[in-house]
């Protein structure tokens, strides 16, 4: 299912749904929202994603974070090596740049398994639970802190939940979708 | 001490990262564990020895009663202290013993996890949560015992510990859950001042059975001593440390624990005399006849933990004490043997004691070790091994009831002790029977200072009980008695009396074993019919039984239609329903009057949603194509989410839209893999029969739905959220409050479910071991 129109309208809209899955889970605790339904939100661009372009290709694109250096030429100093390559990653940065550098070398790759993510989710609910635990008071009671943060407001140990049912909720639509989608 | 249990979780999972990044240095913190463990608990010496009790509660569910209360008394500091200081040795021993296996990571997670597992059964004051630790204990020793899981001897005995232990979880658990309802109260604080109420109270009986069957298969009492000598297929730090050190004293823990509660009846007393006596002379009597140490080892456990349980089942407070002092004695020593034995097999590559001639020389250190603990064994003065046999034969010479038969016992496993001790200790080491058996290399000094340490330990406590143990084993003596001071004082010279005439008794009975081992070790040929009928053949059975009947289960109830699990699914609810609604006589509710108003007050664009719901609906159970019926039930979940909106609930519609959304595109993902559509109906007659149960079905809810709307919803429900939400919870949202506030443990649950639940359908879909995928 290549089309080129969704697939334009995906890179548009893809930072679009991943804020507003992150708004949504932050509303939650006063207007209607929260963690399972921004999770689901979250994943939805991620799903797409995997439609247009299958789910091999999403893999190695969105959950793989590649860092390249460029090579280093024959009896080149460290300095000027160190600097080229300092370049090289400022360079990186703007979104117009074109990394298709013929002398570059992986150095090192990042992969995000969401597999491993359901666990992280699950982890960060349970520690806040246990944070009242060690307040004295008893298991996934909520405690707030005093201050307030700019923008989000109010911050307690149930924001705390709602991430890890967040990213949790995300990360098992996300593995089902990729296994479904490559069995 | 919630910390002490919280540092060892996260130890125990950081492992398999720490050995990544750490190399063969992950011994060091693995140590430094149990080590850090070990003195803080040492910390809580002096005012435990002052007779005070420790206790730290945390609220978990209070209203259920199940908070995680810890408590550190007498009894609970000694076991705490033996198995950190254990742990401390073994995990430096596991480190040489295992070098450079590349699983290493995970076996310390999993040994590590057990020590926290252990820690926490005996330090927990509530019986749930002591019984949660119980089962972990369990599982880290079936993952333990599975360590080379590439061989099958190794799967099948985990499996087989696995079962019998659980097994016993599982009746345990049914005991202490009868044991709370009983004492209206989880906490053991509490139960143990209640021995009148319970010992009068009409679920005794049942309590006390369940109880034991938890704690005897636990220390593999007859006839569950089957997996214990199969569980040697594990690394030899996992025997030392679980089958001789620990885990299995988890039942003579429970036991001990569980004696001023439940004790002091004839039930209590004799079951578990008569189960221990039988097992500690079994269990010697096989031991003789072994050949492989660990086997050898295995049975002497076995034996041992017979008479301990012996000594709780007499009762008596000076039996109770010689227990702890036997119990100490027993881990000192066989835990530095079962080191030993893996340090030879590690340096020989054999564990046939008739392999194994002449090792003196070549590992001095080694058999120093072995000389010592093996003295210990056999309940040679000055050991600690001595006062703990004396004790041991005291115990039972002066119990209430039957003392003779009972000595008879203890003296006869003394005897195969004795044997074993010489076979052990000088048998393999000195005794000039063959050619030297060639050492492959020298053991590292972490696989001969571990047992070393234990030994020079025994010895120590032997010399100086007074000074060294006596405190502390006096107050968890206390505990256990019940009273302020034990007034337990140990010496090594207690003068001429029968007992030590039995003690001379057995060490020259002992030597005659030994002289005659090859009698004993020829014997089992003969035994072979009688082992057939053995326990071990009865687990195997049961196990055959049971996999044949739940095939023939599945082949009759899981026959693969879905439909007729739906059916039966819906024909289950609709006769619960309907008898609820008889049985509460609620047929009269709903008047023909009733159902005219119920369709009513229906306005305009709740019919539109009707319009919209039931064309679709229709369409759905005709149509043939797959991607037709999905977008049309699509449009039922799109019309549910827009209900909703009309009747006020955003948060709910959201989520449906969404959840609607998704599946319909993960349907469509897997749309094409999946065979055409067939007709929904077959034949007339099933026809007939899927309508009929739709309608009955549809009915039943309907009906239902139309009752509800009979009586008043005047809940207190709402008024309570609609004010505490903000109030309590900071939040305006209602819905979301509750899911992360008020009802956070159900939430907590059900994303546990999620998680798991995508674990179970990516092994379903994934893992096909014979295409090569890697995981």
């Amino acid at each position: 299912m290549k089309t080129i129109i969704l697939a334009a309208a995906l890179r548009l809209f893809f930072p679009l749904f991943i804020f507003f899955s992150f708004y949504i889970l932050i509303r939650g605790h006063n207007h209607p929202g929260g963690g399972f339904i921004g999770g689901l939100i979250l994943a939805i661009p991620f799903i797409f994603h995997v439609l247009i372009h299958g789910a091999a290709e999403t893999q190695d694109t969105l959950f793989v974070k590649r860092v390249y250096s460029l090579k280093r030429k024959e009896r080149e100093s460290s300095l000027s090596y160190y600097t080229r390559n300092i370049g090289y990653r400022l360079r990186g940065l703007l979104p117009w740049y074109s990394r298709e550098d013929k002398d570059k070398v992986l150095v090192r790759q990042f992969v995000i398994e969401p597999l491993n993510v359901i666990p992280v989710g699950l982890a960060l609910s349970l520690i806040s639970g246990l944070i009242p635990l060690f307040l004295g008071e008893a298991f996934l009671t909520g405690v707030w802190a005093k201050a307030q943060l700019p923008l989000i407001g109010k911050v307690g140990t149930t924001l705390l939940f709602d991430i890890g049912v967040y990213l949790l909720v995300s990360a098992v639509v996300l593995k089902i979708t990729l296994v479904m989608s490559k069995e | 001490m919630l910390i002490a249990i919280l540092a060892g979780l996260l130890v125990a999972f950081a492992a398999p990262q720490l050995y990544r990044l750490l190399g063969k240095m992950i011994m060091v913190p693995m140590v430094l564990l149990p080590l850090a463990l070990f003195v803080y608990f040492c910390t809580f010496l002096a005012p435990v020895l002052n007779g005070q009790t420790v206790v730290q509660e945390f609220r978990w569910i209070s209203s259920l009663g199940v908070n995680l209360l810890f408590q550190l008394d007498g009894l609970s500091l000694f076991f705490s202290l033996l198995i950190t200081s254990f742990g401390t040795l073994i995990m430096a021993y596991a480190a040489s013993y295992l070098k450079g296996d590349a699983l290493l990571g995970r076996f310390y997670l999993y040994l590590t996890l057990f020590m926290t597992a252990m820690l926490g059964v005996v330090l927990s004051a509530n019986i749930l949560c002591l019984l949660v630790f119980w089962e972990v204990t369990s599982i880290s020793s079936y993952l333990l015992i599975s360590y080379k899981h590439k061989y099958e001897v190794a799967r099948a005995s985990a499996l087989q510990a696995l079962l019998i232990t659980n097994g016993g979880g599982l009746c345990l658990m049914a005991g202490l859950i009868l044991l709370g309802t009983a004492g209206d109260t989880y906490s053991i604080v509490e139960l143990q001042q209640m021995h009148s109420v319970l010992a009068d109270h009409h679920l005794y009986v049942p309590i006390v059975l369940l109880v034991m069957l938890g704690a005897f298969t636990k220390s593999a009492q007859f006839p569950f001593h089957v997996w214990l000598p199969n569980a040697m297929a594990a690394p030899t730090p996992v025997s030392a440390y679980l089958h001789s050190a620990t885990m299995v004293k988890a039942g003579v823990y429970l036991l001990a624990r569980f004696t001023p509660m439940l004790g002091g009846s004839d039930l209590w007393n004799y079951t578990i005399m008569a189960v221990g006596a039988v097992t500690a002379v079994v269990g010697a009597f096989l031991a003789l006849q072994q050949l492989d140490l660990k086997a050898i080892l295995a049975y002497t456990t076995i034996s041992a933990l017979g008479s301990l349980i012996t000594l709780i089942g007499i009762g008596s407070p000076f039996a109770l004490q010689a227990m702890l002092v036997f119990l100490l004695a027993h881990a000192l020593y066989k835990g530095a043997l079962f080191m030993i034995a893996g340090t030879v097999d590690h340096a020989t590559g054999t564990r046939d004691t008739t392999k194994l001639h002449l090792l003196g020389r070549r590992m001095p250190m080694l058999s120093a070790a072995a000389v010592l603990s093996a003295l210990s064994m056999a309940g040679i003065l000055p050991f600690f091994g001595f006062i703990g046999k004396e004790l041991l034969y005291e115990g039972t010479y002066e119990a209430p009831a039957y003392a003779i038969p009972l000595t008879i016992c203890i003296v006869f496993s003394g005897v195969a002790f004795v044997a074993v001790a010489i076979r052990l200790g000088f048998g393999i080491f000195f005794r000039k029977s063959g050619e030297p058996t060639t050492i492959a290399h020298q053991p590292e000094t972490a696989l001969w200072l571990p047992p070393l340490l234990l030994s020079l330990i025994g010895l120590l406590f032997g010399l100086l009980p007074g000074t060294s143990v006596t405190p502390l084993l006096n107050a968890a003596a206390a505990a256990l008695i019940g009273a302020q001071q034990a007034g337990l004082d140990l010496a090594l010279w207690h003068g001429f009396n029968t007992i030590l005439m039995l003690t001379l008794l057995t060490i020259a009975l002992g030597i005659a074993a030994y002289t005659f081992t090859n009698v004993f070790t020829t014997w089992p040929v003969h035994l072979e019919r009688l082992y057939k009928i053995g326990p071990g053949q009865l687990y195997y059975g049961l196990k055959k039984a049971a996999s044949v009947g739940a095939v023939a289960l599945i082949r009759n109830v899981q026959n693969g239609s879905l439909r007729s699990y739906v059916a039966i699914i819906i024909l289950t609810f609709v006769v619960f329903v309907v008898a609820a609604i008889w049985q509460e006589a609620l047929f009269s509710v709903v008047s023909s009057q009733t159902w005219l108003t119920a369709f009513g007050d229906i306005e305009l664009n709740e019919y539109l949603l009707i319009l919209l719901m039931l064309p679709a609906t229709i369409f759905v159970s005709t149509t043939r194509s797959r991607l037709i019926a999905i977008t049309t039930m699509s449009l039922v979940g799109y019309a549910i989410a827009l209900a909703y909106i009309f009747f006020g609930a955003p948060d709910l519609a959201a989520t449906q839209f969404l959840i609607e959304t998704l599946t319909a595109v993960l349907f469509v993902l897997v749309l094409h893999k999946l065979p055409k559509l067939s007709p929904m109906v077959k034949s007339p007659k099933i026809n007939l029969k899927y309508i009929s149960l739709s309608v009955l079905f549809g009915a039943t809810m309907s009906y239902v739905m139309v009752m509800v709307r009979q009586f008043p919803l005047d809940s207190e429900l709402k008024a309570y959220y609609g004010a505490a939400s903000w109030l309590e919870a900071k939040g305006r949202n209602i819905v979301n409050v509750i899911l992360v506030d008020f009802r956070a443990f159900d939430t907590l649950g059900e994303i546990t479910v999620l998680a798991v639940a995508v674990i179970g359908i990516f092994s379903l879909l994934q893992l096909y071991p014979e295409k090569g995928d890697q995981l």
